[in-house]
């Protein structure tokens, strides 16, 4: 019987104590019983390699004593295709901000593709697993009540975004952009509060040459209004997540939003320049020139981030009086 | 990556599993009118055709039980301690309300087939 107290022991360790010794007796009774009725069969006692088989045969410890738990399925059938949609975003967002650091050093200093990549791929992995860790933890605990959703589960058809048989000049985000905005202003929230660090930003403060990128007082200054901004975007984008139907509030919400960002931009483009190089005598002028050449960029960016902030308070504008109107 | 259909000897397989499951339930609850331990009732639904799985068998008792359907005791039999089950007055009530159920489905779904 030393094979059989041994599996009921691998089976005893994997149980519930408070339930342990009643299901190992039963068990006990069950192959006991198995192990008279083969013995019967032949007509002798079973051989270990009988005994061993017979045991194989009724299952692996782990999946014997996983039949009895109270719940089987990390995240069950009904909760599924929320995770995975929520997986699909949040690995869209862990690519979107592994690959445009990499995508940056490409542009801005001697890496190559093969470097770019592998550099991209090396901040995706770590970054990726996390957020599939986080997502399926949320998803286990919402799966056993242990955090209640409330009406989120409640949906109305009129909630439900009207159709279009076309997507016009400036079409409203569909749910999955929203999704994408909103797992991505989430991200960006983490960061900026301190709560989450990527390599990126240390890689772009300080690299190997000794070359040393010093970020301007103005980001400290403006550190709550843009903190303001971002999580107005996300609230924005939960209204198109939640009540895709809702254009009025998102357009009412965008357009305070588009303002915030035009006035931003021009604080930033009065503080200009608000990233500057410093590094080894012998790279002052090609400093110099990279200095020149961002402070061009970034004043390109940020009159692309004014006109687009801009033409956001027309289109919802637009919008708004539409919705008005019926 | 390519997937593998499933051939139809799979489907059908898997359809009956799904065909079989709730009435394993029925089966299980009408053996113990009459008071059987574990290994007895397998070999009682095995006696009129009825495979089920130990595996399966043993965590549906105990979920029965905890759902106050059954009731059990230990007692020794054949100088080895079993654990009898019976149908409680409640698991008596229900599966008189399941069999009525059952046999609505049988007759409405006799004539489609």
């Amino acid at each position: 019987m030393d094979l059989l107290d041994r599996y009921l022991g691998a089976v005893a360790a994997l149980l519930p104590a408070a339930q342990r010794q009643d299901i190992v007796a039963e068990l006990r009774d069950l192959l006991e019983s198995r192990i008279d009725e083969k013995a019967a069969e032949l007509g002798r006692p079973l051989g270990k390699a009988e005994m061993e088989a017979l045991l194989n045969g009724f299952g692996h410890p782990l999946a014997v004593a996983g039949r009895y738990g109270p719940q089987r399925a990390l995240i069950g059938v009904e909760l599924y295709p929320y995770w995975l949609f929520a997986l699909k975003a949040a690995l869209a967002v862990a690519a979107f901000v592994s690959l445009i650091p990499a995508l940056v050093q490409m542009a801005t200093t001697d890496w190559d593709v093969s470097r770019a990549f592998s550099h991209a791929l090396a901040g995706f992995l770590p970054f990726a697993l996390q957020l599939v860790g986080v997502i399926t933890l949320i998803g286990a605990a919402v799966e056993r009540g242990w955090i209640k959703t409330g009406d989120f589960g409640q949906w109305r058809v009129s909630d439900l975004p009207p159709v279009r048989p076309k997507r016009g000049w400036f079409p409203p985000p569909t749910r999955f952009e929203a999704l994408f905005e909103l797992v991505a202003c989430g991200v960006f929230i983490l960061w900026w509060v301190g709560l989450v660090e990527f390599p990126v930003a240390e890689m772009a403060l300080t690299r190997h040459d000794g070359v040393t990128m010093t970020v301007g007082p103005i980001f400290s200054q403006l550190h709550l209004p843009i903190l303001l901004l971002a999580v107005g975007q996300v609230v924005s984008s939960l209204i198109t997540v939640l009540r895709p139907a809702w254009i009025a509030p998102r357009a009412v919400a965008e357009i305070v939003l588009a303002i915030g960002g035009l006035i931003l931009a021009g604080l930033l483009w009065r503080a200009m320049p608000w990233l500057t190089f410093t590094g080894p005598d012998g790279q002052t002028e090609a400093l110099a020139r990279l200095q020149t050449w961002l402070d061009q960029t970034l004043k390109v960016t940020l009159v692309v981030a004014a006109s687009v902030n801009a033409g956001k308070i027309l289109i919802e504008g637009w919008r708004l009086v539409r919705a008005a109107r019926g | 990556m390519a997937h593998t259909m499933p051939n139809e000897t799979d489907i059908f397989e898997q359809l009956r599993q799904e065909l079989r499951r709730g009435t394993l339930i029925l089966a299980v609850l009408a053996q113990l009118r009459v008071e059987r331990y574990g290994y007895g009732l397998r070999q009682a639904l095995s006696a009129v055709g009825i495979e089920i799985d130990e595996g399966a068998l043993y965590p549906m008792l105990r979920r029965l039980e905890g759902q106050g359907l059954l009731a059990s005791e230990w007692r020794e039999e054949d100088k080895r301690k079993k654990r009898f089950y019976r149908l409680s007055s409640e698991g008596e009530a229900v599966l008189a309300r399941l069999a009525d159920e059952w046999r609505a489905i049988n007759s409405t779904l006799q004539p489609l087939l």
